[in-house]
């Protein structure tokens, strides 16, 4: 074989095809705006040394299919968490963590309705065959729409008709979309309080880490968890471990962003 | 030109690749050096994107979902394991092929109302006459000569690091490189010999 680079034959085509290839219009705004996103999300991401230190032993662990290793490790720490809480709330007295949920879902109440728009981006790792995917979605409420938070549950008002947050009424990425609005029906659940943990800064603002469980059927647990803004109670990231029969079968992360109004 | 098409021209890339895999380690806690990967990539994985999904739009939400997954993966990217190129070019190909997976193909009018750069419609007109007849002759190439023509000559990664992108050896880059070019000569010069 003649090789592609020498052969004079080829040579013509190649300078032709390489002439072609380079002529490409960009969008040096685009370029500009991807740039700005990134850099800001490399920061958020420096912020969130837990959830950093977790990116890094994922990968580890998928190399060395040991993550069944982990999984009963990180359900048992939740479930633990979650009988604390029982146990404290059986006693008559609010816990802290309590106390902290019922706080969020007071901020959340006025800061939801703030929202005008959002972007998720979620990770999704099948553990199986170790593939992965990204996909996003961009939402953006029309003037006369609106998802508020109220009786600790999330309600969407679209010109004049209410409707409660489900998947259903998702447009994209039905898992994710209401992300932020289904962190104020988790903390009103009082069957699987959630857990509380301090997780740093986001953004310069103080964040917490909030866990959960969701139980499916056929032996399915879902183990959420959420970095939640303190000061605005709107969720930033939020991972999902999915077990079957006590091993990962699935690990997904999506990351939040918001545009409200001033 | 010349650096397209001559390995040895890719020497000085060479050495940028080792500088790259250096600021791909300060990447991982310095934005800084991330913003000078993605000033030195950008163009390049737009390109290779374009080429191979044919819409400018989508070209650019490829490359953003790029570059996020590259940051989100930095940490586990392991210096000298691999050079920087062929890491960032696997998430660049699984994005592309995630893309085809979800079924998003844009119709080729999308990319006619993609504007262009250029000031006067005439010009106008003959750029995307160009890319619609790279776009033709480019489709008549299996898949893996479309990856390796357009990872050579739009993303312009040397034959090494195709290969290790590509996880084969350079000499089926080359034989994959070398049937794409001929074949796309056949097309052209039958185009030409009826004009």
């Amino acid at each position: 074989m003649n090789d592609p680079v020498t052969d004079s034959d080829l040579l013509a085509t190649t300078q032709r095809v390489a002439e072609l290839a380079r002529r490409v219009d960009m969008n040096p705004q685009h370029k500009a705006r991807l740039r700005q996103e990134l850099l800001r999300r490399h920061q958020e991401l420096s912020a969130e040394p837990t959830q950093r230190a977790a990116g890094m032993l994922w990968p580890r662990l998928t190399r060395l299919k040991r993550l069944t290793l982990v999984a009963p490790t990180a359900l048992a720490a939740a479930v633990a968490c979650s009988i604390l809480v029982w146990a404290l709330q059986i006693t008559g007295h609010q816990s802290p963590q309590a106390a902290e949920a019922a706080r969020l879902s007071r901020v959340l109440s006025y800061t939801v309705p703030s929202v005008t728009r959002w972007t998720v981006q979620v990770t999704l790792r099948e553990v199986r065959d170790n593939a992965a995917s990204v996909q996003s979605c961009s939402v953006l409420l029309k003037p006369d729409e609106r998802v508020y938070v109220a009786n600790r549950r999330a309600y969407f008002y679209s010109y004049g008709k209410w409707f409660a947050v489900t998947r259903a009424t998702a447009k994209c990425l039905p898992d994710w979309q209401w992300g932020f609005a289904e962190l104020a029906v988790r903390l009103a659940d009082r069957d699987h309080p959630p857990d509380f943990r301090p997780a740093g800064e986001v953004n310069g603002q103080p964040a917490e880490q909030i866990s959960y469980i969701v139980n499916k059927p056929h032996s399915v647990q879902v183990v959420m968890t959420a970095l939640v803004d303190k000061r605005t109670g709107l969720v930033r990231r939020l991972q999902r471990l999915t077990i079957e029969s006590g091993k990962v079968t699935e690990q997904a992360s999506a990351n939040y962003g918001y545009q409200r109004m001033p | 030109m010349e650096d397209a098409l001559h390995d040895r021209a890719f020497t000085n890339r060479l050495g940028e690749d080792a500088q790259d895999t250096h600021i791909a380690e300060a990447a991982k806690r310095d934005p800084h050096a991330f913003g000078e990967l993605y000033d030195r990539y950008y163009t390049r994985v737009y390109r290779y994107t374009y080429h191979r999904v044919g819409s400018a739009a989508d070209a650019e939400d490829i490359t953003a979902l790029v570059f996020m997954k590259a940051l989100e993966a930095l940490p586990s990217y392991q210096v000298g394991r691999n050079g920087f190129a062929p890491w960032l070019f696997r998430i660049t190909r699984n994005a592309v092929v995630d893309h085809y997976r979800r079924g998003k193909r844009q119709s080729p009018l999308d990319d006619l109302e993609h504007e262009s750069d250029a000031a006067d419609p005439v010009s106008h007109v003959l750029d995307t006459e160009q890319r619609e007849e790279l776009r033709s002759v480019i489709s008549l190439l299996s898949i893996e000569q479309q990856e390796v023509v357009l990872m050579r000559f739009a993303a312009e990664l040397s034959f090494a690091e195709i290969a290790c992108t590509m996880r084969k050896n350079e000499a089926a880059v080359r034989m994959l490189l070398h049937r794409g070019l001929r074949k796309m000569k056949a097309v052209l010069d039958d185009e030409r010999s009826r004009d």
